[in-house]
């Protein structure tokens, strides 16, 4: 991977994620939101870093700037490092499906 | 545009919530941050209202689409200061929090915090050469009494400034790296957190600044105004038989009634023929010369060093008086003092000539300590008199008893 800081952050995969579809900044929060159907709420100061650290990264690129917004897209690693991390996070789902049956009692 | 006031800021823009928090404070009593420094911050006067303020941490200069991207959720940019740059949202205005995740924020003080770590040891290796350049100005010598007398406020306001600069520089540091700790461990910054401790903080910080320019203040100011009123009567380089000195003249000891006060020796070799006669001038002429240099400290109000000589154009005749003369502010440095002035007058006879100096000490009336020595055919006198020390260097007719009883009895008088 080549974020030095571990796995990725909750908010890098869904700056990713998003990315998906080329995007500027507001807008991309608001994908955000939509992609994480409501559940991340991501303020400017947080989805910047990201997208300031995932640039240095070359995870992203620049593909427009009018002077006034910048439109954000996902590069070819960018990918590879999103499907890598969807692939770590599906296994640590199915490594914790003996939980259903712990939250099925739970909820009995 | 209301009216435009300057304040002096107390909160480190760098301990975050408690600066936010201060802001908004502010706001809520009519002020509003338009401009901000190291210390101090311009506000604009307005009507108060309730104010929310952001503190974003970036190395970057901000960009045009950074700033639009914070307005599009409802925060305006106010103001930079080198790494920290204000924003700030009217309550309720805002659509969401500027960080919303606390790791991520944590992201934001890295390379402040990496900045920092390179920079505080190379300060601490600064500040400690600074404060060993000023033990050795404080035992140069081996006379650290006669040190603090005469370089004490600088050598003071030095280590003083130093210390203090590191200190606030470190706490800021410790300051950061936490807050870095606490938001990576997923904690976010509290942006209504109590900003009085870190006024109190900075209230006993900017004490002692100011007590540090108050003492550099008097040092330069006030004492120079003092050397002029420590010696009554006197200009600052010259004696005249008039002259009042706390302390003993040569004219004291010797009989200098008929004496011609000239400003140098060289007056008689400029007035002597090649064959070293003297035109004009009696053989027997006394010649007087004096010149009296001060000084002033904190340590010592008053400090003179009185330098005194008489000949006969002949040389039939010859006696001399040197005096350094100390006021000390505390009686407890005398003793010091003395040992300090005995080693530095008589380094030149014990360690140059290699002459054997016995140092004697005498009970005297009138007098605390008295050391007595002897080195060729001078005599040494330092003696003590509650926070007075004199030390004198003596050739002429009078006897040690003498000498002692004359320096005893002028001090008395004073």
């Amino acid at each position: 991977m080549p974020f030095e800081s571990g796995p990725m952050t909750e908010a890098m995969y869904y700056v990713l994620l998003a990315l998906i579809n080329p995007n500027h900044g507001y807008q991309l929060m608001n994908s955000i939101k939509e992609v994480s159907k409501g559940r991340v709420n991501m303020g400017p100061g947080t989805l910047y870093g990201v997208l300031s650290r995932m640039l240095k990264e070359g995870l992203i690129i620049v593909i427009d700037d009018d002077g006034r917004r910048k439109t954000y897209a996902i590069t070819p690693e960018g990918k590879n490092d999103l499907l890598q991390e969807y692939i770590r996070l599906m296994s640590l789902v199915e490594d914790g499906e003996n939980l259903k049956g712990v939250l099925e009692d739970g909820n009995s | 545009m209301g009216t435009v006031k300057r304040k002096w800021e107390f909160i480190s823009m760098y301990s975050i919530g408690a600066y936010e928090s201060w802001l908004s404070d502010l706001a809520a009593r009519g002020l509003f941050l338009k401009k901000f420094g190291f210390m101090s911050g311009i506000f604009e006067k307005a009507e108060p209202a309730q104010v929310e303020y952001r503190i974003d941490i970036s190395k970057e200069r901000l960009s045009k689409d950074r700033i639009v991207m914070y307005e599009d959720c409802g925060w305006k940019y106010i103001a930079t200061n080198k790494w920290v740059h204000v924003f700030c949202a009217a309550a309720g205005t805002q659509t969401t929090e500027i960080h919303t995740d606390a790791r991520e924020q944590g992201f934001t003080l890295v390379e402040l915090t990496r900045m920092l770590s390179i920079l505080m040891p190379i300060l601490a290796i600064l500040i400690s050469v600074e404060i060993a350049g000023c033990g050795y100005m404080l035992f140069m010598g081996g006379t650290p009494f006669l040190n603090i007398i005469s370089n004490g406020e600088s050598i003071m306001i030095m280590a003083f400034s130093m210390l203090l600069l590191f200190f606030v520089l470190l706490k800021q540091f410790f300051d950061i790296r936490s807050l870095k700790k606490s938001l990576f461990s997923g904690k976010a910054i509290n942006h209504h957190a109590s900003w009085k401790k870190h006024k109190y903080y900075n209230n006993v910080v900017m004490l002692i600044s100011l007590s540090i320019i108050a003492v550099s203040l008097i040092s330069q100011g006030f004492l120079a105004s003092h050397i002029i009123r420590a010696v009554t009567n006197t200009d600052r380089v010259t004696m005249t038989a008039q002259t009042t000195l706390p302390c003993l003249r040569l004219s004291d000891l010797e009989n200098l009634d008929d004496a011609v006060a000239i400003k140098e020796f060289s007056v008689i070799n400029d007035a002597a023929d090649k064959d070293g006669t003297v035109n004009d001038i009696p053989g027997d002429t006394l010649f007087w010369r004096s010149s009296i240099t001060t000084e002033s400290s904190l340590m010592a109000m008053t400090q003179f060093e009185a330098r005194e000589s008489a000949a006969t154009s002949d040389e039939s005749y010859a006696s001399g008086l040197d005096t350094k003369y100390y006021k000390l502010t505390f009686a407890g440095m005398a003793d010091g003092t003395l040992h300090d002035l005995m080693k530095k007058d008589l380094n030149f006879y014990t360690e140059e000539m290699m002459l054997d100096v016995n140092i004697t000490k005498m009970d005297f009336d009138g007098l605390d300590i008295v050391y007595t020595a002897k080195a060729h055919d001078l005599l040494f006198v330092f003696a003590s008199k509650g926070n007075i020390v004199v030390s004198m260097q003596y050739y002429g007719t009078k006897n040690e008893p003498e000498l002692i009883a004359a320096l005893a009895k002028k001090l008395n008088e004073n």
